[in-house]
C-alpha cells in the first residue's frame, strides 16, 4: 500500500511526457497571442519559468496524508491528486481550488486519519496559492465574471424613492444636532431615531407587487437568484404606475420637491418635454441618455397627446417606460461597449459610481457621486475613499449596507422565524420579546457602522443595548431604565455588562431564540449559525435519508438525556460525526442559554454542561470560553466577514481567483484595528469590485 | 389615463377580504370552449399539483378494483366522487440527488437534468416537464405557462420552485392569489396604450444587448421573454374571440387569513385559468420544502390545517398535536395518525379541484375531460421490509403519485391503479406524458424508458 502511495512521486507516471509536450506547445501558443497583442508581459513569463517547481515540492506530503484515497486506484469525490497536474486551462485551477479550500477549512485530511504538521499545512497551502495565483487572463487577474443582474426588491423599493425625490440626500427623519444618533439623553435613555420605531418607506408597495427574492448563497445581490420570471415586466409596470399615481396624488410631501416639482416645470413650459426627459432617463438609467432613446420616449409622450390625452395622461407613458427599462432594472448597462480588445479593463466611472451606490445604499447614485464619476474623479483612490466614508454618514446606509449586508450577514430574517412555545414561554409573548431582540440586534449592528468600530466587537463587546423587558429577561442587575408605563414607547440604554457572559451578537436573544426548537435548544442549529455567519465555512448538508431530527429519547436511568447528551449519541454514527464534530462543539458552548436566551445553570435537573472542543484544537467551556477561541481566531473571523461582504458586494460566489483581493482586504482591514469602515472602502477599492471581464474565458 | 382602466388601482387595493369565493366561473369560459359549441375540440390541459414534504406511502399502496368497484384507502377516500377519472400510480421512485434534503428537492420533481450537470449551486437542475410540455401545447393561449405557490416564504429556489426554464433558472411562482387575478385580469392588458411603452422597453432591451457585447446576456434574453409574454397576452385580449369579461367581484387582496382560505383561493384560480383557456399548462405547489421555521409548509400544524385535535384523542400522544408537519414526519411511528390526517387534507385540495373542473361542462364532455392533472410529491416514507412504515424519514422510492382526467382521449382507461416494478424512475413517467402530447424524446433525464398500461 505504502509502496503504492509513494510511487507516483518519485516515479512519474509515463502521461507526464505528454502533459509536457502539450505545456510547450501551450506556452508557444501563449507566447504568440501575447505578441499579436503586443502586451507582452514580462514579470508573467518570469512567473511561468519556474512553474514545475511548487507542486514538485508538495507532491511527498501530498502522498503521505491525501493520496490513499484521493489516488488512481479509487480516486474519493473523483479526485486523483496523483495525476492532477500543472494547470493549463481555466478550468484545471478549479480541483485545485478545492484542495485549498478543503485543507484551509480543516475538512481535510479527515479527522481519524494522519494529520500534517502545521509547517505541511502552511508549505502545501502556499504552494497551491502560488499555482492558482497563475491563472490569469491574458496576464491580467480575473475579476470574475461580470453579468448584467436585475435589481432585486430592497434595490428597486430605493432607487424608486430616490429617482422621484431627486435630490434626496436629506434624512427625511428629524435629526437633532445637538442629539446626534446614539448620544445619550439627560434621562440615560439613547437617541435612536435612525432606526427605532422602524421608518416608513415610502415606496413600500412594492414589496406587495414583486416577487419575494430567493437567497441562496447567503444574500439577495447574488446574481444568480436574480433570474425574470415571465410576468416580472408585468409587475415592474404596476410598480410604476403606483409611484405615479402616489406622485401625482402628492401622497407624501416629500414628493412636492423632486420629480414633481419637475414634471409641474415642464407642464407650465419652463423646460421642453426632451429636455425633462433626457435628464429623467440620465438619473433612471445612471448614465446619460442617449439621442435615440430621448427620441423613443418623447415619441411616447406625442403619441397620447396626438391620441387627445392631457399633459398629465401623457407624460406618464414615458415616464412608465423609464421606470421598467432594462436601462433602468438591469444594473451593469452603465458601462458602455469599449473597442478594447483586452480581455480585462476597469469598469468606466459611471459603472463604478452605480457599483459603489448599490453596494452601500442599495440604490441609485446621487448628483456628488454622478457628478464625480462624469468628470472622471471617481477612480482617483483619495476621492473614492472620501465618497465612501461620506456615504456611511447618509441616511440611505440604513437601508443598504445595514440591511443588506448586515441583517444578511447575521441571517435576521430566519433568525426572526423562531417559533418558542407559546405554553411554556408566555413571557415572551407578552412582553413582544421577539421584536425587541430583533431590535436589540439591530440597534447594536448600526452602531458598530455609525460608531466605525472594530468587526470584533460583533464576536466579543461588553457594552450592548437594553430595555426594561429585555433587562428583566437577562436578568441584569443595576440596568439604569425604570418599568416604562404600559403601552409606553420602549426607551433604550446603552450598558456596560458586568461580566462577559453577555456582550456579542452571541449572547442575544434574537440569535439564541432563532436557533432553537419551540422547546429545548438545537446545538446543532446554533453551531451551524455560528459556522455559516461568524467562521464563513458553512458545514455541507446532511446527506440524503438521514434522520436529522432529535428523538427526546430515554436515557438508561429512564432519566431524559440533555441535548449534550443526545448530541454525543448523535455523534456515535461515523457518517454524521465528520461533519457534526465541527458543528456541535460551537452549539454546546453556548447551552447555558435556553431557548428563549435567559442564562441557566441547570437544564432538566442536571447541570448544564457546555464544554467542547474542535478537533485538534483547545478545550472550550461555556460562552465565555467561545469566545475566547473566535476572538483567538481573529484572522479567520476577519477574512470570513471581508469574504462575505466582498460577495455581497460583487453580487456572486467568491471562487479561487479572489483569494488575493480577499486577502489584501484583511491585511488592511486588521491594520486599521478591524474598523468596520475599512472593510468598505477596502472593498470598494479591491481589483474585482473595480474591473471587469470584458468576455468569458472559452471553458 | 387612470380613469380608463376597468379594474382601478382602488378596486385592487381595496378588494374585501380574501375570504371570498370566486362565483364568475360559469360565464367566463371562452366562447368556443362553452358547452354547446362543439366546432373546435378544446384544447388539452396540463396541471401538475405538488404535496409538499413527502407523502406516508403505506397509505396510497392496496388501492383495488377498478371502476366503479375501485376502493380507495382511506387517505385517498375524498377523490371518491371522481374516483373513475383516476389512475393510482404505484411504484415509481423519485429522481435522486447526491445532496438531497428539503432544501434542494421540489425542483427534482419535474426534473430533467442528466446526471452530473450541476447548476452554480450544485443541484442538478435543467428545464423541467411543465415547460417542454408548453412550448408544445400552448400555441393559441395567452400564457405561456403559469406557476402557483401556495406558501408565504421562499428564501431557497431549490425548496421553492418546480418549474425550471434550465440549469439555475427557476420559471418563478405566484404566491399571492391576488397576483394570479391580476395577471388573468390585470390592467396592464387593457390599457390601449401598454403596447407603446412595451415597443420602447423592447427597443431599449435590444439596444441594451447590443451593448453588452460578448459578456453574459441571460438576464437580458429573460427579460425580452418578459416583453413577449406580456405582449402576447395583450394580443390574446385584443382578438375578439378571446375578450373575457372582466369579473364583478372584487380580486382577492392581501395575505389570505388562513391556510386553507389561501390553498381554497388558488385553487380557484387553477381552475379558473384552465377554464377560460389563459394557460394550458399549469404548476401549483401546495406548499414548498424550505427547511425554516414558522410560517412555513415545513411547520404547517394541525390548527394551520384547521384539523380538529380532539379527533387524535387516544391516538396520538398529546404532545404532538402542536408539532410540525416535517417535524411529525421524521417520527413517522408515534405521529402516523397525523401524517395520514395531514396527508388526507391535501389529497382533499386535490379532490376539490378535480371536482371544480368536472362541474364545468366544456365541448362533448367537461373540463376535466380534456385535462390530465398530475399529483404527487419527491420526498416519501418508504416500507420496510415488513411493509410497515419506514425509517428513516424521507427517501424517494415509492413517491405516491396520480393522475386525473381523461387528457382529451389520451388516457382513455381511467379509474384503476397501475403498479409498476420496484426502483422505476418517476421520470419514465414524465416521459411517457411527454411522448404522449407529440413531443419527439427518447429519454427524459434519468429516465429508462416510457411507462407501458398508462394510455
Amino acid at each position: 500500500m505504502i509502496d503504492r502511495i509513494a510511487r507516483p512521486a518519485s516515479n512519474p507516471p509515463p502521461s507526464i511526457g505528454n502533459e509536457l509536450m502539450n505545456r510547450v506547445l501551450l506556452r508557444y501558443l501563449e507566447v504568440l497571442t501575447v505578441l499579436a497583442f503586443l502586451t507582452a508581459n514580462l514579470p508573467g513569463q518570469e512567473a511561468r519559468s519556474k512553474e514545475e517547481e511548487p507542486l514538485r515540492d508538495i507532491r511527498v506530503v501530498l502522498a503521505k496524508y491525501c493520496v490513499s484515497c484521493h489516488g488512481e486506484t479509487t480516486p474519493k469525490a473523483g479526485l486523483n491528486l496523483g495525476s492532477l497536474g500543472e494547470p493549463t486551462h481555466a478550468a484545471d485551477f478549479i480541483p485545485w481550488a478545492k484542495v485549498r479550500q478543503r485543507i484551509r477549512s480543516g475538512q481535510m485530511p479527515p479527522a481519524d486519519r494522519p494529520q500534517p504538521t502545521a509547517r505541511e499545512r502552511e508549505h502545501v497551502l502556499g504552494a497551491v496559492e502560488s499555482v492558482l495565483a497563475r491563472h490569469t487572463l491574458d496576464g491580467q487577474p480575473d475579476p470574475g465574471p461580470w453579468h448584467a443582474r436585475r435589481m432585486n426588491v430592497r434595490e428597486y423599493m430605493n432607487t424608486l424613492r430616490d429617482l422621484v425625490l431627486y435630490k434626496g440626500a436629506a434624512d427625511p427623519r428629524k435629526r437633532d444636532p445637538r442629539n446626534p444618533p446614539f448620544a445619550t439623553k439627560p434621562d440615560g435613555s439613547v437617541n435612536t431615531y435612525r432606526v427605532l420605531p422602524p421608518p416608513e418607506h415610502l415606496c413600500n408597495f412594492v414589496l406587495q407587487v414583486l416577487p419575494q427574492d430567493t437567497r441562496d448563497g447567503g444574500f439577495d445581490t447574488v446574481g444568480d437568484n436574480l433570474s425574470i420570471p415571465s410576468s416580472l415586466l408585468e409587475k415592474y409596470l404596476r410598480c410604476s404606475r403606483l409611484l405615479l399615481d402616489d406622485v401625482f396624488a402628492l401622497k407624501s410631501n416629500a414628493y412636492r420637491e423632486g420629480l414633481f416639482n419637475q414634471i409641474e416645470r415642464t407642464r407650465k413650459g419652463q423646460q421642453t418635454v426632451p429636455v425633462f426627459l433626457r435628464a429623467f432617463a440620465t438619473k433612471a438609467f445612471r448614465r446619460p441618455a442617449t439621442a435615440e432613446e430621448v427620441a423613443r420616449y418623447v415619441k411616447l409622450f406625442d403619441l397620447a397627446r396626438e391620441k387627445g390625452d392631457d399633459f398629465d395622461t401623457a407624460i406618464r407613458l414615458p415616464l412608465q417606460a423609464i421606470l421598467v427599462s432594462p436601462n433602468c432594472v438591469l444594473l451593469g448597462g452603465e458601462d458602455r461597449a469599449s473597442k478594447a480588445t483586452a480581455s480585462v479593463r476597469p469598469l468606466s466611472d459611471l459603472a463604478l459610481a452605480s457599483r459603489l451606490s448599490y453596494f452601500l445604499w442599495s440604490s441609485t447614485p446621487d448628483e456628488q457621486l454622478f457628478r464625480l464619476a462624469e468628470q472622471g474623479k471617481l477612480q482617483v483612490p483619495q476621492v473614492l475613499e472620501q465618497q465612501v466614508q461620506r456615504m456611511l454618514n447618509d441616511y440611505r446606509v440604513r437601508d443598504g449596507l445595514l440591511k443588506g449586508f448586515l441583517c444578511q450577514w447575521l441571517q435576521l430574517d430566519r433568525l426572526e422565524r423562531a417559533s418558542p412555545d407559546v405554553d411554556r414561554f408566555p413571557f415572551y409573548f407578552q412582553n413582544n420579546l421577539a421584536e425587541l431582540m430583533t431590535q436589540e440586534l439591530v440597534l447594536f449592528a448600526d452602531v458598530i457602522l455609525v460608531e466605525d468600530r472594530n468587526i470584533l466587537e460583533f464576536v466579543d463587546a461588553d457594552w450592548g443595548f437594553l430595555c426594561y423587558p429585555l433587562a428583566q429577561h437577562y436578568d441584569i442587575d443595576k440596568f439604569p431604565g425604570r418599568k416604562p408605563p404600559s403601552n409606553a414607547q420602549v426607551t433604550w440604554y446603552r450598558v456596560k455588562y458586568p461580566d462577559r457572559r453577555r456582550g456579542g451578537v452571541l449572547t442575544m436573544g434574537k440569535v439564541l431564540t432563532g436557533t432553537s426548537s419551540p422547546l429545548r435548544t438545537s446545538p446543532v442549529q446554533r453551531g451551524k449559525w455560528v459556522l455559516e455567519s461568524i467562521l464563513g465555512t458553512p458545514p455541507p448538508p446532511p446527506p440524503p435519508d438521514v434522520d436529522n431530527v432529535l428523538k427526546e429519547e430515554k436515557g438508561e436511568g429512564k432519566k431524559l438525556l440533555t441535548v449534550p447528551q443526545l448530541m454525543e449519541r448523535h455523534r456515535a454514527n461515523p457518517a454524521c460525526y465528520s461533519c457534526h464534530r465541527a458543528i456541535d462543539p460551537l452549539g454546546i458552548a453556548l447551552e447555558n442559554f435556553d431557548p428563549v436566551g435567559r442564562w441557566r445553570e441547570r437544564d432538566q435537573d442536571q447541570p448544564v454542561v457546555a464544554r467542547g472542543s474542535l478537533a485538534g484544537g483547545k478545550e472550550f467551556d461555556g460562552v465565555v470560553g467561545l469566545k475566547d477561541l473566535l476572538v483567538s481566531r481573529r484572522d479567520d473571523f476577519v477574512r470570513s466577514f471581508v469574504e462575505q461582504m466582498l460577495t455581497y458586494a460583487l453580487g456572486r460566489k467568491l471562487e479561487f481567483y479572489d483569494a488575493p483581493a480577499v486577502k489584501q482586504i484583511f491585511q488592511a482591514v486588521i491594520k486599521d484595528e478591524g474598523k468596520l469602515s475599512r472593510v468598505v472602502v477596502e472593498v470598494a477599492r479591491s481589483y474585482p469590485f473595480r474591473h471587469r471581464r470584458t468576455k468569458e474565458p472559452t471553458p | 389615463m387612470s380613469k380608463r382602466m376597468p379594474i382601478s388601482r382602488r378596486t385592487m387595493l381595496r378588494g374585501v377580504s380574501a375570504a371570498l369565493a370566486l362565483p364568475w366561473l360559469e360565464a367566463m369560459s371562452p366562447r368556443s370552449a362553452r358547452a354547446g359549441s362543439s366546432a373546435t375540440k378544446p384544447p388539452l390541459r396540463v396541471a401538475f399539483v405538488y404535496h409538499p414534504l413527502g407523502a406516508d406511502a403505506t397509505a396510497w399502496k392496496g388501492v383495488q378494483g377498478s371502476g366503479k368497484e375501485m376502493r380507495l384507502t382511506p387517505t385517498l377516500r375524498a377523490l371518491e366522487p371522481v374516483k373513475e377519472e383516476l389512475i393510482v400510480v404505484d411504484g415509481l421512485d423519485g429522481r435522486r440527488h447526491p445532496a438531497s434534503g428539503h432544501n434542494r428537492s421540489a425542483c427534482l420533481w419535474l426534473s430533467s437534468a442528466p446526471p452530473g450537470k450541476a447548476d452554480a449551486w450544485g443541484v442538478e437542475t435543467d428545464v423541467t416537464l411543465d415547460q417542454l410540455l408548453a412550448a408544445k401545447l400552448s400555441a393559441g393561449a395567452p400564457l405561456k405557462s403559469l406557476e402557483m405557490s401556495c406558501t408565504t416564504h421562499g428564501e431557497l429556489m431549490h425548496a421553492m420552485f418546480l418549474s425550471w426554464r434550465g440549469p439555475g433558472v427557476p420559471t418563478g411562482a405566484e404566491t399571492r392569489p391576488r397576483d394570479v387575478f391580476a395577471r388573468m385580469f390585470g390592467d396592464a392588458k387593457r390599457d390601449a396604450y401598454q403596447k407603446s411603452i412595451l415597443d420602447a422597453v423592447a427597443e431599449d432591451a435590444r439596444a441594451f444587448k447590443a451593448n453588452l457585447g460578448q459578456a453574459d446576456q441571460r438576464r437580458l434574453d429573460e427579460y425580452l421573454e418578459s416583453v413577449r409574454s406580456l405582449e402576447r397576452q395583450i394580443a390574446a385580449f385584443e382578438q375578439g374571440t378571446r375578450k373575457r369579461p372582466a369579473p364583478k367581484t372584487a380580486p382577492p387582496e392581501g395575505p389570505p387569513p388562513s391556510l386553507p382560505q389561501h390553498v381554497k383561493l388558488m385553487a380557484d384560480l387553477l381552475v379558473l385559468a384552465l377554464q377560460t383557456d389563459f394557460t394550458r399548462v399549469l404548476t401549483c405547489a401546495l406548499g414548498d420544502e424550505s427547511e425554516s421555521a414558522k410560517g412555513t409548509t415545513y411547520h404547517r400544524t394541525l390548527n394551520d390545517f384547521g384539523i380538529d385535535k380532539k379527533s387524535f384523542t387516544g391516538k396520538v400522544e398529546g404532545k404532538y398535536l402542536d408539532w410540525g408537519h416535517h417535524q411529525c414526519s421524521h417520527d413517522p411511528k408515534p405521529t402516523q395518525p397525523l401524517i395520514q390526517a395531514v396527508d388526507r387534507w391535501y389529497v382533499d385540495q386535490l379532490a376539490y379541484i378535480l371536482q371544480q373542473l368536472r362541474s364545468v361542462r366544456e365541448g362533448d364532455g367537461t373540463l376535466l375531460d380534456h385535462c390530465i392533472v398530475v399529483y404527487g410529491c419527491t420526498n416519501g416514507t418508504p416500507l420496510d421490509p415488513k411493509g410497515g412504515i419506514g425509517w428513516p424519514g424521507h427517501a424517494l422510492k415509492d413517491v405516491a403519485c396520480l393522475l386525473a382526467g381523461k387528457g382529451g382521449g389520451l388516457l382513455k382507461r381511467t379509474g384503476r391503479q397501475v403498479q409498476y416494478r420496484q426502483g422505476t424512475p418517476l421520470c419514465n413517467l414524465w416521459l411517457t406524458l411527454a411522448q404522449m402530447v407529440g413531443i419527439e424524446r427518447k429519454s427524459f433525464g434519468t429516465s429508462t424508458g416510457p411507462l407501458s398500461d398508462l394510455g
